[in-house]
């Protein structure tokens, strides 16, 4: 019996406790994998440590070289691009109602359905599944699962993101998806719709999840594909999709704070300065509002007249003293 | 390659305690290293998995029953590392590691050929039940033509990546690896 192979049973048992973990996570009923992976954030942050001592290393041999112009070095240009990202973060903020978030890209993967990017925010700065990723002003995902201190960023492009999208100039609306074989598509536009290439498309906000007006890319190809019933519609999305180091996620309004009850103690202050205020004003009496007007200076005469002594004049008798 | 080549005993080394805490950490450690050092060794977008191929390795030295074990707490630290479906990677390891056990029964002498062969194997079983995990659990669909050129730049790189670890393997666990 070749099933009794030694490592058989404690193989059944690997699996069993794999795939009950599969199914749970699968569920999202862990609740404790944010805790786990928070403990395990210091060697993310390492591996972020080592990156960036190689990136530095890439500047100053940058630096090193003769160069013709700063402009040209690699390590002026990346930080330009970062000013312009979030200058451009600045700008949406008033166009928005959200708090952008600013984070700082700490892993990437661009690998076969690994269409990610951990950032260095997690449920401790705010964050939390769902919400919107910009990078610039362009939307580029959405966070997919909030630790403690980092989070997982779904990009565009991976198999399980779809994205309402709406184009401006033609008026007409689509799903944002990813290709089978790579790339993005909008779907479910006419066969007639007159769109050209080049023409922006945003977030529509359909369906609630992104806000609207965000924009996902510009066409790069609109062709009406005969015996097709929708557009063979293709979208370029951010540029810095897969190099950027900062993004944005965007908080949502956060909700009005409900009025707390008062306490005891605050109640019976409050019972006391009523009760005080009836004793000083009767019931029923409006209270009117009291203004104190400084007096005027005196005038020189006036001063004259105070300083004199007033004259005693006699009092005519059956004149009533006042 | 004197290191490849030596004789396999039928009967898997016995394993004391602390032998299976050197090996657990040992591969632990490979994880590390494959989760920090991962997109400075990936070539054209693949990286090879110094996972696999240490798995493979103590799965050709211990058998299969102690290398399960492992390859369970490896994989599970690998998906918390690195935002898989909690257990995916475990799963797929532990079949790789105890399908690579029962290859050792198998054959009687470790040879470069051998570790090839059971490397492109390990490299082709983890691929492919890590692609069925995603598809069941997440609906990823899996991308064939990606998937062709892949594997074979995977099962190059991760043999590779075993030429490497077979020496730093051997020394770390030096004398665990031979106990019988």
């Amino acid at each position: 019996m070749r099933f009794l192979y030694p490592g058989f049973f404690h193989l059944l048992v690997a699996l069993f406790i794999s795939a009950s973990l599969i199914t749970i996570d699968s569920l999202g009923l862990i609740e404790a994998r944010h805790a786990l992976h928070s403990l395990l954030t210091p060697i993310e942050r390492l591996a972020g440590a080592l990156r960036n001592i190689q990136k530095t290393q890439d500047h100053l041999a940058e630096l090193s070289a003769d160069s013709p112009s700063p402009q040209s070095s690699f390590a002026f240009g990346e930080l330009t691009r970062e000013n312009a990202l979030l200058r451009q973060l600045l700008g949406l903020s008033f166009s928005v109602p959200y708090t952008p978030l600013p984070a700082n890209v700490i892993e990437s993967s661009i690998q076969l359905g690994e269409n990610y990017l951990v950032i260095d925010k997690g449920a401790m700065d705010g964050c939390a599944p769902d919400q919107t990723v910009v990078c610039g002003k362009y939307f580029i995902g959405r966070i997919d699962e909030a630790g403690l201190n980092s989070s997982r960023v779904e990009l565009l492009g991976a198999n399980t993101l779809r994205v309402a999208v709406y184009l401006p100039r033609s008026g007409f609306q689509g799903v944002l998806r990813p290709r089978p074989n790579g790339g993005l598509e909008i779907y479910y536009l006419p066969p007639r719709a007159a769109i050209q290439e080049g023409d922006l498309v945003y977030t529509s906000g359909l369906g609630g999840k992104f806000p609207r007006g965000l924009l996902a890319g510009v066409v790069s190809r609109a062709e009406s594909i005969p015996g097709e019933l929708f557009l063979d519609c293709l979208l370029t999305p951010s540029p810095h999709l897969h190099a950027t180091t900062v993004v944005a996620v965007l908080l949502p309004p956060s909700p009005p704070i409900p009025p707390t009850p008062p306490t005891t103690e605050e109640r019976e202050i409050e019972e006391k300065v009523l009760r005080e205020d009836e004793y000083e004003q009767p019931v029923g009496e409006e209270r009117e509002e009291i203004t104190v007007e400084e007096p005027a200076p005196p005038t020189t005469e006036e001063d004259e007249i105070e300083t004199t002594p007033p004259t005693e004049q006699p009092m005519e008798p059956g004149e009533e003293e006042r | 390659m004197n290191h490849t080549s030596s004789h396999i005993t039928a009967k898997a080394p016995t394993l004391t305690l602390n032998d299976r805490v050197a090996v657990h950490l040992a591969l632990l450690a490979v994880v590390l290293v494959q989760v920090v050092l991962r997109e400075f060794i990936s070539l054209w977008g693949v990286t090879p998995s110094l996972i696999i191929a240490a798995t493979v390795f103590l799965a050709l030295q211990l058998g299969p029953r102690a290398v399960v074990a492992c390859a369970l707490t490896a994989g599970l630290v690998f998906d918390l590392l690195s935002y898989h479906i909690l257990g995916s990677s475990a799963f797929a390891l532990c079949l790789t590691a105890w399908l690579v056990g029962f290859v050792r029964g198998l054959v009687f002498r470790q040879t470069l050929l051998l570790y090839l062969a059971t490397i492109c194997g390990a490299t082709l079983v983890y691929t492919i039940t890590i692609s069925i995990i995603n598809w069941l659990a997440r609906g990823e669909g899996v991308m064939v033509l990606h998937l062709l050129w892949q594997i074979p730049l995977s099962c190059a790189l991760n043999f590779i990546a075993l030429l490497v670890l077979i020496p730093i393997l051997k020394r770390v666990l030096k004398g665990r690896l031979s106990r019988g």
